[in-house]
């Protein structure tokens, strides 16, 4: 296994919508899961994290909402719209239709 | 559906700062102690695995930065960062901004002071219920039919017309209005009151609803009908307020009238109350004319209303209607009519301010380009630190915009205090006797219509923001648009390329404007001090008599007869003069400047002379004059004595004016000598007075013609008009005020005083008009001055700037300051001379259509033209000097060094 590979902007907000859109989480919590979910294989840069967040916020996709974790503590859980979710989808097709694509390029040449 | 929210975040981000502010630090706090904890659970050392966390964290404080950024902040930022900035620098160059806030607001405040007078005369409507559909019926009576020789535009009707219209218009509903005047007495005074018959339609065209009660109705449209509608004010001040006003009844002119409607406070303000009108049969001899006011009926425009108008009234009139050629009736929207005097003036000022506004543009425009080479070094460092071009661009128009604010709201008080100091000149401030009889009265109270809605408001305070901002923009743009091409590294190479770039052409510009703004500023100047210079003759004209006197109108009520009325007139006269304080007093039927009362005119000559067939020129202004009236109007007495209660039997007695006795005899005296006018009788002549001026005069040539003065006496065909007293006291003629009302209320609680002042404030109010003029046009003639000078100064100062390099040449070669100075100079001269020439030229054309307004000069006044021109071209010498002076401090070292 090779060094995790740092997630480019645009990707980072189609894999943090992705993440929540089953449940709410905090910022960690994200980070966690796109790290757990790829195997290591995906590692998110700490520095873009949190202002990926806040612009997802700011241009409507997520939603913010202060609660207690299961350790006790105050987290900002972070949740999908309406508006988010059907952009979700948009953003899935597109990287499916991407990524089949890039797939039959490799794979043929 | 997404916008909203975004909206409400980005203004939570905005107010609720601090509180944004500290959320993110605690989830950036939540992630690191997380992150710790899970470092902790893999067998580290707290104090590792805190480290551990924070390392992998990274820059926490740019993690900050970024999230604000990302909800947006970031533009807001820079925009305080840029105010701030802006701020800093104009405080560092107070000379700079000092200027061009100055000329900013002078422009700004011009224009506010322009707008707001335009948006309360010409933008506003009429506050009234679909003031737009109100309409006046008007006839074009051609020269030929008119009794004065002229063509006319009127709205007046013969009141026998009115019932026509009434009946047969389609398009229109009608209603007559007459002025009407009723003394009403209360417990301690007897005041007069102006009023309104009218049409009970009246009410409904004008759309008005009654505050209490009901309107007019039709059946009440006859001569015994007691109802009335008063104003607020009239139930407040002589019902009390009293709730059950309906109840109540009011006496005028000892008339009892009930109440029926009381008239909301904010509209009709000069009008008392309103009785029903009714139509008097005309007599041969005498017509009474009525106003009209009509209102387009439902779904009617106003083209069908004036089509049928028109065949209306050439129908009443029996007359066949002009194939081409105007209409003869027509129909106007009362809005239009009631500023169709103005909007011509109000048009021409706007479009006046907008060149002024550009002109100011343009020069603080040229005073950021001057200033724009000492900041070029700044701008270089900024690029050399990153900055964008876009970025500079942005902070250089902040620094505009901030410029022109701070002006604009400098402007805002300038106007405010202009709008303040002009308002009241523009109003009379005149009895009604004495003001002109033409028009409704409501229009004619100041030179500017609705002058009193004038007012810096929300509407126009929003005006001033927008202009200034767009202002602000339009004169920083080219400056950073220019300084903004500093290169990172080749800023000297394209320092030296700018000034090579073509700069006659752009001193061309400079001049042209510079010019053009000299030539604006003479012209006005030129005529500002015309008019001020005609205002000064004209109040320096001798009038014949002493104005500080006091005249009132003597009011008794309507029921009283011409005899009565005399009698009483006599009585209070004589009451007066036994006053201590009182000198003189006297009464007359028309004092002097008075357009109201009997006007006579006849052939008065010496009996054994013919009087049928004489000149009117030659006829003889006749006014009727108490024994003591000259007298208290402190006319002089030539020769014989004054007017005396003549004994019975005798021939009545006169006094002639020395134009009279130089008309009629010559260099011979005329007292003892008896007069004959016309049919009316024999006269004789008792004393000669001093010529005096009983209207003002148009000219300073004119003469005030002869007139002769004789006893009151009851005419045949008195009118009941009221006689107007001069009273000359001891010291100031208004402190007998008090005295003068207790001795006519002691004769009869039933009359009263009305149009108290002294002749001094009717000479004052005479003047209103163009001392209104004179200070309007000072108050451009100063600032276009003003913005000229400033105008200058920029054009010199950036030609200085641009030339630094040939005159550091020039000096390194050895030229003296003397010839430094000499170069600018020489260029300054010039564009003054031509400026100023044009500006002349400018005025002898402009001042063409002065002529009407100038008293004792003509419009190619000599003096007026060489002190104009002498004295503005030397402040404008001087306002050369400085940047003429900032050449020669050129150190040639420094200026080379630059290359």
């Amino acid at each position: 296994m090779g060094k995790p590979i740092d997630i480019v902007q645009g990707t980072l907000d189609f894999l943090i919508l992705k993440t929540i859109s089953l449940e709410p989480k905090h910022g960690w919590a994200i980070a966690k899961r796109i790290q757990q979910i790829s195997h290591d294989e995906l590692k998110v840069p700490q520095g873009s994290l949190y202002p990926a967040l806040h612009r997802l916020e700011q241009q409507g996709w997520i939603r913010a909402a202060w609660a207690s974790t299961e350790t006790g503590r105050e987290a900002k859980f972070y949740s999908l719209t309406r508006a988010g979710r059907s952009h979700l989808a948009k953003e899935v097709a597109n990287w499916e239709r991407l990524s089949s694509a890039i797939n039959l390029v490799v794979r043929t040449t | 559906m997404r916008w909203p929210d975004q909206l409400r975040l980005r203004v939570r981000s905005l107010l609720r700062r601090g509180r944004v502010d500290e959320e993110l630090s605690r989830e950036l706090r939540f992630h690191l102690d997380q992150q710790t904890d899970e470092h902790i659970a893999a067998g580290m050392t707290p104090r590792d695995a805190r480290f551990a966390a924070l390392r992998e964290m990274g820059n926490v404080l740019r993690i900050s930065e970024e999230c604000r950024d990302a909800r947006g902040l970031r533009p807001l930022d820079d925009l305080k960062q840029d105010v701030r900035y802006a701020l800093r620098t104009l405080a560092r160059n107070p000379g700079f901004a000092g200027v061009s806030i100055l000329t900013l607001a002078l422009g700004i405040g011009l224009t506010t002071g322009v707008f707001s007078v335009v948006s309360a005369v010409l933008l506003r409507p009429l506050p009234y219920d679909d003031a737009d559909r109100l309409v006046a019926i008007v006839e074009n009576v051609p020269a030929a039919e008119n009794f004065r020789g002229v063509a006319m535009r009127t709205s007046a009707m013969n009141q026998d017309e009115i019932l026509w219209w009434r009946t047969h218009a389609q398009t229109l509903h009608v209603a007559a209005a007459t002025p009407v005047r009723q003394t009403i007495r209360t417990a301690d005074r007897t005041v007069r009151l102006s009023g309104l018959r009218v049409s009970p339609t009246w009410f409904e065209i004008y759309g008005v609803q009654p505050a209490r009660g009901r309107w007019l109705r039709p059946d009440e449209e006859r001569p015994d009908a007691d109802v009335i509608v008063i104003s607020t004010a009239m139930w407040r001040e002589f019902l009390g307020s009293d709730p059950r006003v309906l109840e109540r009844t009011i006496v005028l002119d000892a008339r009892s009238y009930r109440v029926v409607g009381v008239m909301p406070a904010n509209v009709f303000a000069n009008i008392a109350f309103w009785l029903p009108f009714f139509a008097e049969p005309s007599t041969p001899d005498a017509t009474t004319f009525v106003s009209v006011t009509s209102r387009l009926r439902d779904g009617v425009s106003l083209e069908a209303a004036a089509a049928e108008v028109n065949v209306l009234g050439h129908q009443l009139r029996g007359i066949a209607q002009e194939p081409d050629g105007p209409a003869r009736f027509d129909v106007v929207r009362v809005q239009d009519q009631a500023i169709a005097r103005v909007r011509p003036a109000l048009r021409i000022l706007s479009v006046a301010v907008g060149a002024v506004l550009i002109v100011v543009c343009a020069n603080v425009a040229n005073l950021l380009l001057a200033r724009g080479a000492s900041r070029r070094r700044e701008i270089e460092i900024r690029r050399a630190l990153g900055a964008s071009r876009g970025r500079i661009v942005r902070q250089m128009l902040t620094e505009s915009i901030v410029l022109s604010v701070v002006g604009g709201l400098a402007g805002t008080v300038i106007a405010t205090a202009g709008v303040q100091l002009v308002k009241p000149l523009a109003v009379y401030g005149l009895p009604e006797a004495f003001r002109s009889a033409l028009g409704p009265a409501v229009l004619d109270r100041s030179v500017l219509p609705r002058i009193d809605e004038v007012t810096i408001n929300g509407g126009v305070f929003t005006f001033v923001l927008a202009i200034a901002v767009v202002t602000g923009v339009l004169f920083g743009i080219a400056p950073a648009l220019r300084l903004s091409r500093v290169e990172r590294v080749a800023a000297h190479a394209d320092a030296s390329s700018t000034s090579g770039r073509s700069p006659r052409r752009q001193h061309g510009l400079g001049h042209t404007l510079a010019v053009s703004q000299l030539v604006l500023a003479t012209t006005l100047l030129v005529v500002t001090v015309l008019l001020a210079r005609s205002l000064v003759k004209l109040s320096s004209v001798d009038i014949g008599f002493d104005p500080g006197v006091l005249t009132f109108e003597l009011v008794a009520p309507g029921s009283y007869s011409p005899t009565q009325r005399l009698a009483l007139a006599q009585r209070v006269s004589d009451e007066l003069r036994s006053l201590p304080t009182v000198t003189a007093a006297g009464f007359t039927d028309r004092p002097p400047f008075s357009r109201m009362g009997p006007s006579w005119q006849g052939p008065v000559v010496p009996v054994e002379r013919e009087w049928r067939g004489m000149d009117r020129a030659d006829m003889a202004m006749i006014r009727s004059v108490s024994p003591d009236y000259l007298r208290a109007l402190g006319v002089d007495l030539v020769a014989g004595r004054w007017l005396e209660n003549r004994p019975e039997g005798a021939l009545p007695t006169v006094v002639v004016n020395r134009a009279y006795a130089r008309r009629f005899f010559g260099e011979q005296n005329p007292v003892g000598a008896t007069l004959r006018w016309g049919t009316m009788g024999l006269f004789q002549v008792v004393g000669v007075v001093e010529d005096i001026w009983l209207h003002l005069p148009a000219t300073l040539e004119e003469e005030p013609g002869h007139a002769v003065f004789m006893q009151p006496r009851v005419a045949k065909d008195a009118q009941g008009g009221n006689p107007s007293f001069a009273v000359r006291a001891v010291g100031d003629p208004l402190s007998i005020v008090t005295d003068v009302r207790r001795v006519v209320r002691q004769i009869d609680p039933g009359l009263a005083i009305d149009g108290t002042t002294t002749m001094d404030r009717v000479l004052g109010g005479l003047q209103t008009r163009p001392r209104f003029y004179a200070v309007v046009f000072a108050i451009f003639g100063a600032v276009a001055a003003l913005i000229a000078l400033i105008g200058i100064y920029g054009v010199l100062a950036y030609g200085v700037t641009q030339r630094t390099k040939e005159i550091g040449i020039r000096m390194a070669l050895g030229a003296r300051r003397g010839e430094v100075l000499g170069l600018v100079m020489r260029q300054a001269a010039l564009l003054i001379i031509v400026g100023i020439t044009m500006g002349l030229l400018g005025a002898t054309w402009s001042t063409r259509y002065l002529a009407t307004m100038l008293f004792g000069l003509t419009p190619l006044d000599g003096a007026t033209y060489g002190a104009v021109a002498l004295t503005f071209a030397t402040v404008a010498i001087v306002a050369s000097y400085v940047p003429a002076r900032r050449a020669t401090r050129v150190d040639p070292l420094v200026a080379l060094r630059y290359e």
